[in-house]
């Protein structure tokens, strides 16, 4: 992406209507993403469509946002509140949609203008995903508009230059339908690249849900300024009104945080953990088929490599782990998904 | 001595940016487009030593763009891969292998691909 005539160039948006999230926290010493949430949802054939997650550390437990179709939405939330009565808290948001903006290059500027877009709008940010290209918000479904006219404010697309061409692409004739979407029918979930990036430090900053657009925005913009890159971002919801964001940035990105303050000046107060490693996959088609997330838990899970951070969104699984247990958890992603050729 | 460069159009942006990943850890420049008009244009501003082109997309598909470069002198020398998604993976297409095969193309791989079997016929045709 470029800046040209005041905006920043973009390869494009995706908008994916029609959706529900649920929001889930468990109390610290909870059993895994995998057994309490994954696992359930995968037996009775939900779908997601975007899920973010933060692994529970000793002071706190796990915290994670999917999102599923606006028909599997209330059904998800049952079945998780009935599982687990009185021993986590859920959260249904109905009326949902994701917009993603690609691609991000790793580029924090970027991210942070994203989301300065989006705070704009008046638009309240109810979780955040990333991929390897992509940076994906989840938003009120009545906020879409007004979320898409911010964005093309800021950023120029090559493929539609006003949100009214957008509308077109975003919901083309049927026969256009028919030629360009195709969902792929793997016999068994699989990976296609497996792209390992190691010694990155994991950042967690808590803040308040109204004014974190703005802030976390403002302060990714401040990190890009000096050329630092961030490979992997979610933020997940913090009943009852905050949001935890987390990040990775490598050694060189640390420092340049701590130059910039830590985010202390901006009221941020970011807690630093590592080493950690990120995994990031291509495949396997995340949304296409359900189950893909159980599948990826429950690996990490018998190969003893806890689960600190994971993004499933557009195509893509990020996952983040400690360090010292990377190459377990690579033999559990390339066994639970099939190596990819020259692994 | 310049860096080989290599243009990347599919509109499944996981895809273009997990192998760029992986050629740039290679050495190699990548450029990427999102659809068969961004890639036309990318041509233009920039002749890349290899395309990789994706069949399913908007605007313009990957077999008009191929055509269109294939028919054109200035361009008709640029090897191309084609990415395929219309075997057996993807029953819900109408685009057709008996297109593809007309279609002068320098390799064809099915889609989904994996970064490395790529980059291995991006490099045979370097």
């Amino acid at each position: 992406m470029n800046r040209s005539v005041g905006k920043l160039r973009a390869g494009g948006l995706k908008v994916q209507e029609g959706g529900a999230a649920v929001v889930s926290l468990f109390p610290a010493g909870s059993p895994g993403l995998g057994p309490t949430v994954c696992g359930p949802l995968a037996r009775q054939q939900l779908n997601l469509s975007l899920l973010a997650h933060l692994g529970g550390a000793e002071d706190r437990g796990h915290a994670s946002i999917f999102c599923t179709s606006r028909e599997d939405g209330p059904q998800s939330y049952a079945l998780l509140s009935t599982l687990h009565q009185g021993a986590a808290a859920f959260r249904l948001l109905a009326g949902t949609c994701i917009i993603s903006l690609f691609p991000h290059d790793r580029r924090p500027d970027l991210m942070g203008a994203f989301c300065l877009s989006l705070s704009r709008a008046g638009v309240m940010l109810r979780g955040l995903a990333s991929s390897p290209a992509a940076i994906a918000a989840v938003i009120s479904l009545r906020a879409k508009q007004k979320a898409i006219a911010a964005l093309f404010e800021d950023f120029e697309f090559r493929a539609y230059r006003s949100p009214e061409e957008f509308a077109v692409v975003l919901h083309p004739p049927e026969a256009a339908v028919r030629e360009v979407v195709a969902s792929y029918q793997e016999k068994a979930p699989r990976i296609y690249t497996l792209v390992q990036q190691d010694d990155l430090d994991l950042w967690e900053v808590a803040v308040s849900s109204r004014a974190a657009l703005r802030e976390v925005g403002d302060w990714l913009r401040r990190l890009g300024e000096d050329g630092g890159r961030l490979p992997f971002l979610v933020a997940v919801p913090q009943p009852p009104d905050r949001l935890r964001l987390v990040f990775c940035l490598s050694d060189e990105g640390s420092r340049t945080l701590l130059r910039l303050g830590g985010g202390r000046e901006a009221g941020l107060n970011p807690r630093r953990r590592g080493p950690v490693a990120a995994f990031f996959t291509h495949g396997p088609h995340f949304g296409d088929r359900y189950g893909i997330a159980q599948v990826l838990a429950a690996a990490l899970e018998e190969a003893g490599a806890p689960l600190l951070a994971l993004s499933c969104a557009v195509s893509s699984l990020s996952v983040v782990v400690p360090q010292s247990l990377a190459a377990a958890a690579r033999r559990a992603l390339q066994g639970a998904f099939g190596a990819p050729h020259g692994d | 001595m310049a860096k080989k460069y290599i243009l990347i159009v599919d509109d499944d942006p996981d895809l273009v940016e997990t192998v760029s990943m992986l050629l740039e850890s290679k050495g190699y420049e990548v450029g990427k487009a999102y659809d068969g008009i961004e890639g036309e244009e990318a041509i233009k501003k920039r002749r890349p030593d290899v395309l990789v082109l994706d069949v399913m997309m908007p605007r313009k598909n990957g077999y008009q763009l191929c055509k269109e470069l294939k028919s054109n002198k200035w361009t008709s020398d640029i090897p191309i891969i084609l990415l395929t998604a219309v075997g057996d993976a993807v029953p819900t297409t109408t685009y057709s292998h008996a297109e593809g095969m007309s279609i002068e193309a320098e390799d064809f791989l099915p889609k989904p691909v994996e970064a490395q079997t790529l980059v291995e016929a991006v490099e045979r045709l370097l």
